[in-house]
């Protein structure tokens, strides 16, 4: 079976995953710029070369509680279908190869019970819980 | 790749242009009731284009169509006929039946439809045409009275009554038949006649000596053509070809590709001049430098632009055909008035303004003109009138089409709304805007029902959605017996704005400068609140609505107290109205962006902003939408 590229990244003590081929670019230390009538999980958005992009919390979206410090600060560039926008995370660790039958399938009786969605995979990665979003994942919100 | 134009791709364009010339030449010869051989030359060109080309491409219907019309025209050339109304009508027809069908023609194909009743009816107006008593000329008939025989001027004026009969009376020598001076004028030299007859010479002198006392008379042929026409003639000739301008059609896509890389340009030299303010020292050299480039830019941006517009003509003659051919149907006179046709807009707003603008003006002569006798019971001129007027204002253009017909019903529309639930019945007075307003909401005008007693309606959901689309808005006031004014109000290009960058809570915004009035600092006893809350200030004693920025762009319960900067606004003529904010930035050209779509994900409404731009820091501004504003505080006030 083909391993296939995903990216790993965290928020706090919670580990997600996406896969490659949607993420555009990382970028680290970007000046995020506030929107009229912003909506609760949307952080701003940045001017990337005379483009003009959404950025959305990750927090809010995976509920995870608010930092202390502004510790999140890397964005990471996703392509769905022909938008693009960022996704503020607190940081981009690694990239994970992984075979489609090494999923498991997702259990209401993990501890991210509340945060899957119906076409979310899991992935044990060192005893940590990974989420492996799907694309589509940013449709519904 | 280019892809290279076929043979095809080249028939269509110019067959399209040249029915669409056709068709104003003959609505043209129908309401002057004139036509000079010009007119016929152009017409019988343009037949005779068509029958060739279509030929060459081996379109045997199209070329058998036109070649029937060209001969017609031919003929009326040749033997200087008169244009009738029937040839006019089998023409237009003609016309549209070849606009129709061109649509679906495909290459090495033919017209789909029967072309045997039109080809039948052409010819046997052809001939008809043939059969007309011989063709008409010109004969100069002189007649000569007898000695003596007295009241020469009555006589002349019999034989001038007598030769109306068989001809018409062009001129008369001299010019005035009656009186004592033209009798003895006659008397010596005789009178004489310019006429235009089918019959002939010796039929005419036939009948001439019927004429009691006429003692010699002659008709001769004449040309008509006396020195001063001829001069003037040639005048306008070398006139012509003095004005006449050189024109060469361009593809879109390489206007569009030019227009992008404009506006490239503006965000790019944005840029530089930012980077280099902030890593060089400022001088004046530095500065004296970024705005030569600027106007030069902006030079160029304007020039691009207006390679683009196009005057409004093009949508507003198309018109003249679908009043013509509804009024017709309808047993109904109206004349269709244009005011302001040769303003400009860009080629992308002009498309898109014919469907809404032939909706209006159908609803108008359907169900806004009465029929001519109610017209003539109620004292109105019995000839309804649409007038179609187009102007700029505060960078918007204005098409405003305005009808004499009854006007809609107040009544029925506010009876139907209050059925529907689009309105609760209240004691609030509701403003006549406001209901004329309701006609636009989808699957109100739909309705039967609502057709017979408002008379007015259908699609006017879809007039709405269509300038919505171009980020316009539409208005609508109406009158009971005296008419309906629909205002379409469309902001004129979309794509380069210059403003004055303002700042509210952090983000930064952009004020169309052609629609700012004034600056000035806040003074707090100015500004007085009604009992609902909306704010006002008055400036020089005038009352104003003013929106505080900071709370209408960010959630409901924001609270600040931080002094103000106020902008007097005026959206158009009518309606002004003041915004307050933080800090106030410089003027800046700025290329207008549609929202990203995953934006409107993000944000809970976009509600007063047309736009998006990136400024030379790489910050963001939101383009404020003037004109919405005006409109929703409107509706604010009358609630």
């Amino acid at each position: 079976m083909v391993k296939k590229s995903y990216m790993l990244f965290s928020i706090k003590d919670r580990y997600y995953a996406v896969n490659v081929d949607y993420i555009q670019e990382i970028i680290n230390s970007v000046k995020i710029l506030d929107i009229p009538r912003k909506k609760d999980y949307c952080e701003g958005i940045i001017s990337l070369r005379g483009e003009i992009l959404p950025i959305i919390n990750g927090r809010k979206i995976f509920n995870i509680e608010k930092p202390n410090l502004k510790d999140d600060e890397t964005v990471i560039i996703l392509k769905n279908k022909e938008d693009y926008f960022g996704l503020l995370v607190e940081k981009v660790i690694d990239v994970l190869k992984i075979r489609e039958d090494e999923f498991l399938e997702a259990n209401a009786k993990n501890n991210i019970q509340g945060i899957i969605k119906s076409n979310e995979k899991l992935y044990k990665f060192k005893n940590y819980t990974v989420i492996v979003l799907d694309i589509n994942f940013f449709d519904k919100i | 790749m280019k892809k290279e134009e076929s043979l095809f791709d080249i028939f269509l364009y110019e067959t399209t242009h040249l029915l669409d010339e056709m068709e104003t030449k003959l609505l043209e010869a129908e309401s002057n009731k004139r036509t000079n051989k010009e007119w016929i030359d152009n017409v019988f060109r343009i037949m005779h284009t068509i029958k060739g080309s279509s030929a060459m491409l081996n379109f045997k219907k199209l070329s058998e169509l036109s070649h029937g019309l060209e001969d017609v025209y031919s003929f009326i050339r040749d033997n200087n006929i008169e244009l009738t109304s029937e040839i006019i009508d089998i023409s237009l027809e003609v016309v549209s039946f070849i606009k129709n069908e061109i649509e679906t023609l495909e290459e090495n194909g033919d017209l789909g439809k029967d072309i045997t009743p039109l080809k039948n009816r052409i010819k046997l107006i052809f001939e008809n045409l043939k059969n007309f008593k011989g063709k008409k000329s010109n004969y100069k008939v002189k007649i000569k009275f007898k000695k003596d025989c007295m009241m020469e001027d009555i006589r002349a004026l019999d034989a001038k009554n007598k030769l109306e009969k068989i001809s018409k009376v062009l001129e008369t020598f001299p010019t005035i038949l009656k009186g004592p001076d033209s009798c003895k004028e006659i008397s010596e030299k005789g009178v004489s006649f310019l006429v235009n007859s089918d019959f002939k010479e010796s039929e005419i002198n036939n009948m001439l000596k019927k004429i009691l006392f006429v003692e010699k008379s002659s008709v001769t042929p004449y040309e008509f053509k006396d020195l001063k026409k001829v001069e003037e003639e040639e005048e306008e000739e070398i006139e012509d070809i003095k004005d006449r301008k050189h024109y060469i059609s361009v593809d879109v896509n390489k206007l569009d590709n030019l227009l992008n890389t404009v506006i490239e340009l503006v965000t790019s030299r944005a840029v530089l001049e930012d980077r280099v303010l902030k890593e060089f020292n400022k001088s004046e050299e530095i500065e004296n430098l970024f705005y030569n480039l600027n106007e030069r830019i902006k030079e160029l941006q304007e020039n691009v632009m207006e390679i683009r517009m196009l005057p409004i003509n093009r949508v507003f003659s198309s018109m003249k055909r679908l009043v013509r051919d509804m009024s017709k149907n309808e047993n109904k006179k109206i004349e269709l008035k244009f005011v302001g046709e040769e303003t400009e807009v860009d080629k992308n707003i002009i498309e898109d303004l014919y469907n809404p603008i032939m909706h209006i003006i159908r609803n108008a002569v359907d169900h806004g003109i009465e029929s001519r006798e109610t017209r003539e019971n109620l004292g109105k001129s019995s000839v309804g009138t649409i007038i179609l007027k187009a102007k700029t204002e505060g960078g918007n253009i204005i098409i405003s089409i305005c009808d004499d017909g009854k006007g809609l019903d107040r009544k029925a529309i506010l009876n139907k709304a209050i059925d529907k639930g689009y309105i609760k019945k209240s004691n609030r007075e509701i403003t006549d805007k406001e209901i004329y307003s309701l006609i636009m909401k989808p699957g109100f005008s739909t309705t039967e029902t609502i057709n017979e007693y408002s008379g007015r309606g259908v699609g006017m959901d879809i007039v709405y959605e269509d300038v919505k689309k171009l980020g316009g808005v539409v208005k609508i006031d109406s009158k009971e017996n005296t008419g309906t004014t629909i205002d379409l109000i469309i902001p004129l290009t979309l794509s380069i704005v210059s403003g004055i960058k303002i700042i509210s809570n952090n983000i930064s915004y952009i004020v169309p400068i052609n629609s700012m009035k004034l600056i000035f600092k806040e003074k707090r006893e100015d500004i007085v609140k009604d009992t609902n809350g909306n704010m006002f200030i008055v400036i020089d004693n005038i009352n104003y609505p003013l929106i505080n920025l900071n709370s209408y762009y960010a959630d409901s319960n924001y609270i600040d107290n931080r002094n103000k900067i106020i902008m007097l606004i005026e959206a158009s003529e009518e309606e002004k109205f003041a915004i307050a904010f933080d800090e106030i930035g410089g003027e800046y050209q700025v290329v207008v962006k549609t929202f990203p779509k995953y934006l409107k994900k993000c944000t809970k409404s976009l509600r007063g902003l047309s736009g998006c731009t990136t400024m030379g820091d790489g910050t963001i501004s939101y383009i404020v939408d003037v004109t919405g504003l005006a409109l929703e505080l409107n509706k604010k006030v009358s609630e």
